[in-house]
């Protein structure tokens, strides 16, 4: 098959984006202009579901912009809403003609009522001691609340959150001075990340409002995220190996990385704070108390054999301890964290030691950039699990589980080959593109790396490559899918650099765009259904509220013609149900699974809930 | 008839079986990890209903 850099499903964390100034005005640069008419027209003419941007898609982006600043309608007023109903049908034509305005104009209300909120939780909220014998009650999902019209509602609705909060601290067994501290101290750190929004926050907020409106995979990814994106998908970096975090004003070390310099150089440790950054030898040093933190990992990153040189304060002697002077040489550091893990669990098994090999797979990682330069080496899913594999088969286990929980997905030829070490040759999944025309990916080799007993566990969140996979253990009844119902996302994704289409001086971002949906062997789309276990686990997400059926712009669920494969004899139907049948068994017998389904129902039940109780 | 249900399930599973030494061996019994658990028991279970 070809190696396009087709994508499946990661996840990424939004961290947000440059330096930070509060007296920063915001407006949208030109560079926002040429990106947005470049997405538009891409997404116009390239996105799978062949639909145009207009006045229909114009209202629904302006509500999804809107549900994006104030998703739970504590902020904005009835009022603001309605006045943002002037740009309902323009999004479309302002944004053909580079024109972001809308972005900019709803924010800056944004921002003022999120002062004012956070101005009278810090000034009045936190101080007030609350009567806990009122009969009353919150309700934090606000989804379908209207919006409130006037400040006075508004107040009301925050003085039961924040009293809401004050019972939760309250029942951890905090003093009321205590509980007043940690509330002024939270909503304090919130007023202050949110004061480091930038213009460029606010362009991706919008663009991903535009982009969603097509489907909940489409994304745009401010130049930042895209750095990140490609570093998930090799599982590498190029920096001084560790992992930071923003604590307070500071920016701590959490964890030094194994082969980066930071650990070699044994001059760094965890808890170190780092308080200024210097580039090469002789550059001047560049104080980053208050940064966010990934403007100081921009600083720190950069290439391999380069010198940077941190002024830390040592977590020995703390904040008020000397600070010391690090210098050190960037490398390129594996993220071995995120790669395939194996594991052997002895097991009693008729009465001999039997052992059962578990691979964990967080994602189905590829370093892209690698392969294209022709790397033999790059780093690969289906070479780490091959060779996990091999080493289980060294230690004569009896059969394998592969972890699938919590895998996002990630490379789609990683889970065609993946899939081909389990099964003799053949389709493994199929394509459709924009314009129907169908492409069978498959195994061609012949050979079966690991053949004996298999099972795949899924959760809710496993999703996309990790649904390709599952789906075709169990379409060549090659093993058991064991667990909850698949995410449910049956879509590829490819990634354009905007660069191609923009020449300017200012950095731009990436667009991942869906132009293919998926389809299982026989034919059958993953799209909402995701793949279903042979045998259910337990399960508090249920498919409303979590998976590829919660987001509204989701692509449907289809069929196609099925591809011609041959199923194994490895799990046949009776084999299923004997399996359940044991399973039940053990439902009704087993302590611990009793247990388990009981405080699964209890959390499911917590999750659906929408009452709090403050009283 | 209960007991004898349970019993005999129990037996299946083979969970509470312990080593000559009379230590337990099977590292299943303290998994926290209940879903994990549960995929190790299933494929136990297939390891005999295919090679069993």
């Amino acid at each position: 098959m070809s190696r396009s850099f087709a994508v499946v499903g990661v996840f990424l964390v939004w961290v947000g984006l440059a330096v930070a100034q509060d007296s920063e005005q915001f407006k949208p640069k030109p560079v926002f202009g040429k990106e947005a008419r470049v997405i538009s027209y891409v997404l116009d003419n390239n996105h799978y579901r062949k639909i145009k941007l207009n006045d229909s898609l114009s209202a629904a982006i302006l509500v999804r912009y809107i549900t994006e600043l104030d998703n739970s309608k504590t902020y904005f007023l009835a009022s603001d809403v309605k006045s943002f109903d002037r740009y309902k049908y323009s999004i479309d034509d302002l944004t053909r003609n580079e024109n972001v305005t809308p972005a900019f104009e709803i924010y800056k209300v944004y921002d003022q009522r999120y002062k004012e909120r956070m101005n009278y939780v810090l000034t009045t909220l936190v101080n007030q001691n609350f009567d806990y014998s009122i009969d009353e009650y919150y309700e934090p999902n606000r989804e379908k609340a209207t919006w409130a019209t006037s400040k006075e509602e508004l107040n009301e609705i925050w003085r039961k959150i924040i009293k809401s909060q004050a019972l939760s601290l309250k029942l951890a067994g905090k003093k009321p001075d205590e509980i007043t501290e940690t509330l002024k101290t939270r909503y304090q750190r919130f007023a202050k990340t949110f004061s480091q929004f930038t213009s460029e926050d606010v362009f991706g907020i919008y663009m991903n409002s535009i982009t969603e409106a097509y489907d909940p995979h489409t994304n745009y990814m401010s130049p930042k995220q895209s750095d990140l994106f490609k570093q998930q998908m090799s599982l590498s970096l190029e920096g001084i190996g560790a992992q930071l975090q923003s604590e307070n004003d500071y920016t701590k070390i959490v964890r030094i990385l194994p082969g980066g310099d930071a650990q070699k150089s044994g001059k760094v440790n965890e808890n170190d704070l780092i308080i200024a950054v210097a580039q090469g030898k002789d550059g001047e040093m560049v104080d980053v108390v208050g940064w966010r933190l990934d403007d100081v990992v921009k600083l720190i990153k950069g290439p391999k054999g380069t010198v940077v040189r941190l002024m830390i304060l040592p977590a020995k002697t703390g904040v008020n301890g000397p600070a010391q002077e690090v210098v050190l040489v960037r490398d390129k550091i594996k993220l071995e964290d995120q790669a395939a893990k194996k594991e052997v669990i002895n097991y009693q098994l008729n009465g001999r030691q039997a052992k059962l090999g578990v691979i964990s797979l967080p994602s189905f990682y590829m370093d892209y950039e690698a392969y294209q330069k022709g790397d033999p080496n790059y780093k690969s899913t289906t070479r780490d699990v091959k060779q996990l594999v091999g080493e289980l088969k060294a230690e004569g286990v009896d059969g394998i589980v592969m972890d699938l929980r919590n895998n996002g997905g990630g490379s789609l030829p990683e889970a065609v080959d993946l899939t081909g070490l389990f099964i003799k040759n053949g389709p493994v999944v199929q394509v459709k593109n924009s314009s129907s025309k169908i492409d069978v990916l498959a195994d061609d080799d012949k050979e079966i790396f690991y053949s004996g007993p298999l099972v795949v566990l899924t959760n809710r969140f496993s999703a996309s490559a990790s649904e390709i996979f599952a789906g075709a253990i169990q379409d060549y009844q090659r093993g058991v899918v064991v667990g909850e119902p698949t995410f449910g996302k049956g879509t590829v994704q490819t990634v354009l650099d905007l660069s191609r289409f923009i020449n300017d001086d200012e950095p731009v971002g990436d667009l991942k765009l869906t132009f293919q949906k998926f389809y299982r062997v026989t034919g059958s789309s993953t799209q909402h259904k995701g793949v279903s276990p042979d045998i259910s686990l337990p399960s508090a997400f249920d498919a409303e509220h979590f998976g590829e059926s919660a987001s509204p712009s989701a692509l449907p669920w289809d069929v196609i013609r099925a591809a011609s494969f041959q199923k194994t004899t490895d799990v046949n139907e009776r084999v299923v149900a004997a399996l359940n049948k044991s399973y039940q068994d053990r439902v009704r017998y087993d302590a611990n699974l009793k247990k388990f389904i009981s405080e699964t129902d209890i959390l499911r039940k917590n999750i659906n809930e929408n009452t709090h109780f403050i009283k | 008839m209960a007991d004898a249900e349970e019993k005999k399930a129990a037996e299946k599973l083979d969970t509470k079986v312990t080593s000559k030494e009379g230590l337990p061996v099977n590292e299943l019994q303290n998994m926290k990890d209940e879903y994990l658990r549960e995929g190790l028991l299933i494929l136990g279970e297939l390891v005999t209903k295919r090679f069993g």
